[in-house]
């Protein structure tokens, strides 16, 4: 009762207050637009929104990048459905049967289902934040710092293995370079200085913004501007419809689709690119005429976009009760709520008890937005698309640079903005991904403090960590994530499979 | 067939769906995993140096609570992996993919887009005044890429470029105090000269096609100028962040404009206080 009590109060607040009314809608058409330019991505625009943030109370702000989340995930499926181009790599799987819908002459009808699946997909994965994160933060009450050390380690690892596109190893590399980042500076037990090189500016260590915006922003725009990428006409897409019959029909897949969001949100580092996919192929072997995927069905759409707003959902889960991200644009959202002071993990449940609700209600408040937003403004969403990216990247490169200056007012952010931006340059080339670095940052104090910690109770015994079972358990599955890399330990499980599969057929 | 016989074909059925899997090698991924491995070193041996024993700062340190416990972790760590992508790398011919690789290599692209963002961060923010140095990044940036032309681009990097080493030997040197010496924002004017041959090179570029190219160049400057002079007094008076660089435009044009105009008439209206109070904040500041 309380917590409805609080999340009605909070949509109160909201919705009574024009100028929340403003920004809301504000940054929601803000996002989509982001979402929808081709290069541009929601966690660029979280990252850059953060700094124009930075002076507003947490719940506005909370509220303003909430909205620009989830304005952004939305948006990437108006150039996956105009033109075959997704605005984000979230929306690519949209793109499978959106783009052959608007061929047909059903662009305002995928436009419909796209985006009602998206408010229904938004929802589902709300209700999901509001269940389990206070039931895992109040779980992590009991972790101790070996948990909290394993957890760091999991995350990394789990996103370096799922967001690299070729070896997996390459996404460790990049987390390792992440924490590594994270040790420069005095360490926080000791005050030692590590990886200072006698510059005096490094002894607080890094700021988390600038290595954010340099890592998302400077590689992206220079890779877009490289690939001189340029929009072709766009099909007419009349009348939105929210096809109700359609959505109804596809009950089922919706479901499936919106689990599938919120599971994948909720492990660290992966995004919506990797959920849409899944969805899209969990849709298919599900559907009882699969060969019409990729030749504009609807279900495809449906199943995408629904799996895209869910996982904004999951990503929300472990970031609230265990203070990890669940995707690249909640990393920015981590960044920004320890700006303002907000430390997300389980001793919110102790300091904020209400928090949980409050983002519940923000981003259902977001959810009505996009709809909103996505029903009536889509067309003006499509004049902004005709401004060539020429024009509008090297200004989003000015707004990096002031807003890496701004949190810190310390030039020398703008300089380790440039040396990160070129870094995640080669790394993008490399096809190594820049999300485990980002997380690395984010998660390599922790790490560190909870290491040491964890020796320093046990006097130095790594034993405990195999003793208490939620630690053990996080042992077991780092050992078989770093296994599954290992050709010669792959080679010998494949090889006692065959033999077990033999024996069997002999038998 | 045999056990071992069976064995044997299960072992090459396992060793070839391993390869199967095996994803596609980057020839580059071999320079990648040596900057890897020498980096790892670096960090190992950085990290060596630090307290695993004894006292820092009087306090007495195990090794398990030592600062250098972390960054030992991720060297061998990254060691470890970086040895792994060498062999990985090594066993699907990734050197000689990597000499393929270098033939075809054209590093222009990164050196036009890199080189504009480096000059942007660490020449025109560091040294010159915000709105100028934006301007005239904006103006250079813009024009690259919303053109596409090779010549226009070639003339583009010729002046950009010469200012920058003009700018490099001027800042460098020291030369820039003695510049300075008269009137405190005298090097700001190279920006103007920089944006002035920039709009020069445009517009004489647009002769060649006018009726195409004069709009262009028009929509180029205007958003230029109007982008810096938007977002200025947006972090300098309402999010009240002081500029990287305040010069020649902010200090002397929007932050007199400002205080002069704007700020003192609202200031005197919201506080309300006298002329004394007012006298004693001012000395206060």
């Amino acid at each position: 009762m309380e917590t409805l009590l609080t999340f009605a109060n909070m949509l109160g607040n909201i919705f009574s207050s024009p100028t929340l009314i403003l920004i809301l809608l504000g940054s929601t058409f803000l996002g989509i637009v982001f979402g929808a330019m081709p290069g541009l991505t929601a966690t660029l625009g979280v990252a850059l929104l953060t700094t124009l943030t930075y002076g507003l109370d947490p719940q506005t702000a909370l509220l303003s990048l909430l909205a620009i989340y989830v304005g952004g995930v939305y948006g990437g499926m108006y150039t996956s459905i105009l033109l075959n181009i997704p605005g984000t790599a979230a929306s690519a799987a949209t793109a499978m049967d959106g783009f052959p819908m608007a061929q047909k002459g059903q662009a305002g009808r995928a436009f419909g289902l796209a985006t009602t699946s998206s408010l229904i997909g938004s929802f589902i994965g709300m209700i999901f934040v509001a269940l389990l994160s206070p039931w895992i933060a109040a779980a992590a009450l009991e972790f101790t710092s070996y948990e909290y050390f394993l957890l760091a380690l999991f995350g990394i690892l789990i996103s370096g293995s799922l967001t690299s596109p070729d070896l997996a190893i390459k996404g460790w590399i990049a987390g390792l370079f992440g924490i590594w980042l994270s040790t420069i500076g005095q360490d926080q037990m000791q005050m030692f200085p590590r990886f200072t090189f006698g510059l005096h500016e490094l002894d607080n260590g890094i700021d988390v913004v600038p290595v954010l915006i340099g890592a998302f922003g400077l590689p992206q725009i220079m890779s877009v501007l490289e690939s001189k990428l340029k929009m072709g006409n766009m099909k007419e897409f009349g009348r939105l419809l929210p096809d109700l019959s359609t959505m109804v029909k596809n009950t089922r897949n919706i479901i499936t689709s919106a689990l599938t969001g919120v599971g994948i949100g909720a492990v660290p580092g992966i995004g919506e690119d990797i959920a849409s996919w899944v969805a899209y192929g969990v849709a298919k072997k599900a559907s009882k005429v699969p060969e019409t995927f990729g030749k504009g069905a609807p279900e495809g759409v449906i199943s995408t976009c629904t799996a895209n707003q869910a996982c904004v959902g999951g990503a929300m889960i472990p970031l609230l009760s265990l203070g990890i991200p669940g995707s690249p644009p909640a990393v920015m959202l981590l960044g920004a709520l320890m700006l303002h002071n907000i430390a997300p993990g389980p001793m919110l449940l102790k300091t904020n008890p209400g928090f949980i609700i409050e983002v519940t209600a923000i981003l259902f408040a977001a959810a009505c937005a996009m709809w909103v937003c996505g029903m009536i403004l889509s067309k003006q969403v499509v004049h902004i698309l005709k401004i060539p990216q020429t024009l509008f990247m090297p200004l989003i490169a000015v707004l990096c640079v002031i807003g890496s200056f701004a949190l810190g007012m310390r030039v020398f952010n703008l300089y380790l903005m440039g040396i990160i931006g070129i870094i995640s340059y080669f790394f993008m080339k490399l096809q190594v991904p820049i999300a485990p670095l980002v997380i690395g940052v984010i998660l390599g104090p922790m790490a560190d403090t909870a290491l040491r910690t964890g020796l320093k109770t046990t006097g130095g015994s790594l034993w405990p960590m195999v003793e208490r079972p939620i630690s053990f358990v996080l042992v077991c599955i780092i050992i078989m994530i770093i296994c599954s890399q290992i050709p010669a330990v792959n080679r010998a499980i494949r090889y006692l499979f065959a033999r077990l599969r033999n024996k069997r057929a002999t038998a | 067939m045999t056990e071992i016989t069976k064995q044997k074909c299960d072992l090459v059925e396992a060793q070839h769906e391993d390869d199967e899997i095996q994803p596609h090698q980057n020839g580059w991924d071999f320079v990648f995993s040596i900057v890897v491995i020498i980096f790892s070193i670096f960090i190992i041996g950085n990290s060596l140096t630090m307290p695993f024993s004894g006292t820092v700062g009087g306090v007495s340190t195990t090794w398990y609570e030592s600062p250098g416990l972390l960054p030992l972790f991720i060297g061998l760590s990254l060691l470890l992996t970086g040895i792994s992508v060498f062999f990985s790398n090594k066993k699907h011919g990734g050197y000689s993919l990597f000499k393929e690789q270098l033939k075809s290599f054209n590093p222009v692209a990164f050196l036009i887009s890199g080189g504009g963002l480096i000059s942007y961060i660490y020449i025109l923010i560091t040294w010159y005044d915000f709105f100028l140095g934006s301007m005239a990044f904006l103006l250079f940036y813009i024009a690259l890429y919303y053109f596409d032309n090779q010549s226009l681009t070639k003339q583009l990097l010729k002046v950009y470029y010469t200012f920058m080493v003009v700018s490099s030997v001027i800042f460098l040197s020291g030369l820039d105090v003695a510049i300075n010496a008269s009137y405190e924002f005298t090097t700001d004017i190279i920006m103007l000269l920089l944006s002035a041959c920039i709009i020069f090179t445009l517009y004489r570029f647009a002769k060649q096609d006018p009726s195409e190219y004069r709009p262009k160049v028009k929509r180029v400057i205007l958003i230029s100028i109007i982008f810096p002079l938007v977002l200025c007094p947006i972090f300098r008076y309402f999010l009240l962040v002081p500029l990287p660089k305040e010069g020649l435009v902010i200090e002397q044009v929007l932050n007199t404009t400002y205080y002069t105009y704007i700020a003192d008439n609202t200031a005197s209206k919201e506080m309300n206080i006298s002329e004394d109070n007012q006298q004693l904040l001012d000395d206060a500041f």
